[in-house]
């Protein structure tokens, strides 16, 4: 293996140590262990982020396309409460690749 | 419901992350390859530096000449949201010390997304393993394959990204409805508020800079709507 590949293994390993391997080890914070709600609403917070961050930056960097195929999956999920996450995702990518490729 | 494990409900779980997240293992494995790394490098990259989003931006960093040391504080901001998301997860998964590192190395966005406050433990190692596995073997024949994929081929397989995008939007509202059955008039409304919020902060701080900021504000404003609701 190359210098530069040893250095980039062990730039994202330190990367993964300190945001993924210290939190997890390490003791919570006391003002995070006294709330239940920290468990139950943390991930939907982490998510709401990460679709938003999915949803604008795919927007940014093909807008028809990318407003096409979140406006499918967003239409389905609405129809549909019991949606299949397969056939959702399936119809997306359809509609995004459809408009990429008559574009 | 039943807690215990089943590796076929696992794999049944996981499949659309597989079949979203293989592809672009795939193409990393290509542009790893590209980039002239051996298919050790490469398979150890996503092994030890599991990170997708990272590993991708890591290569574009080198594109531009951009130095180690900023690199590593270009690639650490952007995957500071796994700060929360590691501290929501790491409560469920006890055990010996090597379990816990390697289930908290393994962690992503896609299986946090799917992680519920019910999973077992052997469920949420077993999940995690099992996309850290298939997006190894998906960058292994990227390199392995490189030299079958024309040029022009690549650089459109980088639009399979929306995929993997459109998955993690669609996990995110199937979270949010379960917040809003649980919370109905108030829950909707925080939710709202903690779209909009978030949405400004993108726009306002950036894609990179946005999240701990987001993340608290969205915290924050759902809290308050699941306040002294039963």
């Amino acid at each position: 293996m190359s210098r530069e590949e040893i250095l980039g293994i062990v730039l994202l390993m330190c990367v993964s140590l300190i945001v993924r391997i210290v939190p997890a080890l390490a003791p919570l914070p006391a003002f995070l262990s006294k709330q239940d709600k920290w468990e139950k609403i943390a991930p939907i917070a982490v998510l709401l982020n990460l679709g938003i961050y999915c949803t604008l930056s795919e927007i940014q960097s093909q807008p028809l396309p990318a407003s096409i195929g979140m406006a499918v999956l967003a239409a389905l999920f609405l129809a549909f409460r019991r949606c299949s996450i397969l056939l959702t995702l399936g119809l997306a990518s359809l509609a995004f690749f459809a408009t990429v490729m008559l574009r | 419901m039943d807690h215990r494990f089943s590796l076929h409900r696992n794999v049944q779980q996981v499949l659309p992350l597989i079949l979203s997240l293989t592809p672009i293992g795939f193409l990393f494995g290509i542009v790893a390859a590209r980039h002239d790394w051996s298919l050790a490098g490469a398979a150890l990259l996503s092994i030890l530096g599991f990170s997708g989003s990272g590993q991708f931006v890591l290569f574009s960093l080198k594109d531009q000449n951009v130095g180690w040391l900023l690199s590593f504080g270009i690639i650490l901001l952007i995957n500071m949201r796994y700060i929360p998301m590691s501290i929501a997860a790491a409560r469920p998964v006890k055990g010996s010390f090597l379990t816990r590192l390697m289930a908290a190395h393994c962690l992503c966005d896609e299986v946090f997304a799917i992680e519920r406050p019910e999973t077992s433990k052997w469920d949420r190692i077993a999940c995690r393993l099992l996309i850290a596995l298939c997006w190894t073997l998906g960058t292994i024949a990227g390199v392995v394959c490189v030299d079958l994929i024309p040029e022009s081929v690549a650089e459109k397989l980088g639009r399979i990204s929306f995929p993997a995008s459109a998955l993690l939007t669609l996990l995110a509202l199937l979270r949010a409805r379960d917040f809003t059955t649980l919370f109905p008039v108030r829950g909707k409304l925080g939710l709202l508020a903690a779209i909009l919020a978030s949405a400004v902060l993108y726009f306002v701080l950036g894609p990179r800079l946005f999240w701990l900021p987001g993340i608290a504000a969205s915290f924050l404003l759902l809290s308050l709507s699941a306040k002294n609701v039963p």
